[in-house]
């Protein structure tokens, strides 16, 4: 190993010592990949000081909103989405002598959680928070499957297919809504995945107190497959939108 | 204490999230010639597009800054969430550039950075995105692998990887460059 190749070792492994930093100085190569002092500011060229009037106007017009308004806006109009959904396609399963009161009550609570909270969590600030959200992928359909009933019902794909529909259209105005507020925030994989879990609950969660069929291949094909698929969905979707702010 | 003199980064956007003018100016003032420099590095002559976007998104989303929170940091990441957007954008455009370094990179813009060598410059135009990051934190804004680690949201593992691959490039782009002169 020759003086350049110990230089390159210690700079990428920010161990810089003298000896590097000697060598480095006296070396064509190395020294341009010396790292610099960080510099004092300078003052505003032109180029600079369009910049800054174009921000002061914008600062002057633009009112400030709390990330939290938002979020709680999202939060309530998913809240109030599942809630009329549940009430239009009416509570068949808890009604259903075969239904496991406790386990769904607990389940549906969880539910309403993931589409209350959810999107609190998939709006904040940062980036790690959105990403817990995640964990809900194997969760999720877990729960589905333990609150059910074991029975299926829904035989056919004719019977079956309304549960899809169902997960599917409660969600869209959600989904829109949440794309709509992402597009002011950074582009952000996880984040933009985590809301469409949150969006996508909506649907599981009228139709956990309404089908009657608890058989976990049902619950996994027709309720938490469609819920997912939502979610991959809410990417290329959020990618093929502009974005207004990239703060993350 | 007097205003925009002895206040911290943190205390003025704090002032500047309510709506205040000149704590803006004065943020701006400290960072905004130094960011230029770091966004030309990485997205060439639109680095003052990429910079008046950088601070148009703090105007519009300042209201999703965590009080407190370290402010370079967050606007570090802000202008390279905007780069990444121009860059992705972008990439249709302008083909992927070749081993050869250009004969000329966009004119830069006149920064108090002595040792700044154009020839760095091309040589760092030359590589992956990802690589260019790394070493334009590290190298010309002072950050740790830690912090850039941070800033890109990825591991520290990962950025020392990017880094080494990129300075290991860099120096063979610049030897190269050497024997040819």
């Amino acid at each position: 190993m020759n003086e350049c190749d110990r230089f390159l070792e210690a700079v990428a492994s920010d161990r810089l010592d003298e000896a590097a930093r000697a060598h480095a100085r006296g070396c064509a190569v190395c020294g341009p990949l010396l790292p610099e002092q960080p510099m004092p500011a300078a003052a505003a060229g032109p180029e600079l000081e369009a910049v800054r009037n174009r921000a002061l106007e914008a600062l002057r017009t633009t009112p400030l909103r709390p990330w939290t308004q938002d979020a709680a806006r999202v939060a309530l109009l998913q809240a109030a989405v599942a809630l009329v959904v549940t009430v239009l396609i009416g509570p068949r399963n808890w009604k259903s002598p075969m239904a496991h009161h406790m386990a769904l009550a607990v389940v549906g609570a969880v539910l309403l959680v993931v589409v209350t909270l959810g999107s609190v969590v998939a709006l904040a600030p940062g980036r790690r928070l959105p990403r817990w959200m995640l964990a809900l992928v194997p969760v999720v359909p877990l729960l589905l499957v333990l609150s059910g009933n074991g029975v299926h019902t829904a035989t056919t794909m004719r019977a079956a297919l309304p549960c899809l529909v169902t997960v599917v259209l409660t969600a869209v105005i959600p989904l829109a809504v949440g794309l709509a507020l992402l597009r002011g925030m950074a582009l952000d994989t996880a984040r933009t995945a985590a809301l469409g879990l949150s969006a996508g609950a909506t649907g599981l969660f009228a139709l956990h107190w309404n089908c009657t069929d608890g058989s976990a291949s049902h619950l996994l094909a027709y309720h938490a497959l469609p819920w997912l698929a939502l979610a991959l969905l809410a990417i290329p979707l959020r990618r093929a939108l502009s974005t207004e702010s990239h703060v993350p | 204490m007097p205003p925009g003199t002895t206040e911290t980064d943190e205390q003025l956007m704090e002032r500047f999230v309510n709506g205040e003018e000149q704590a803006f100016t004065e943020l701006f003032e400290r960072h905004a010639p130094r960011l230029q420099g770091t966004l030309r590095r990485i997205v060439g002559s639109a680095s003052g597009d990429v910079l008046q976007t950088t601070f148009l998104s703090i105007v519009r989303a300042r209201g999703r800054y965590q009080r407190g929170a370290p402010f370079r940091p967050w606007l570090y990441t802000v202008a390279l969430n905007a780069a990444r957007d121009y860059l992705r954008r972008h990439r249709r455009e302008e083909p992927h550039p070749t081993d050869k370094l250009p004969e000329a990179a966009a004119e830069p813009t006149p920064l108090p950075d002595p040792g700044l060598s154009r020839t760095v410059e091309a040589a760092l135009a030359q590589l992956p995105e990802n690589q260019r990051e790394a070493i334009v934190l590290h190298r010309f804004d002072g950050f740790s692998f830690k912090e850039i680690a941070e800033l890109l949201g990825v591991t520290e593992t990962a950025v020392k990887v990017r880094a080494h691959r990129g300075y290991e490039r860099l120096r063979t782009l610049l030897a190269s460059e050497r024997e040819h002169a």
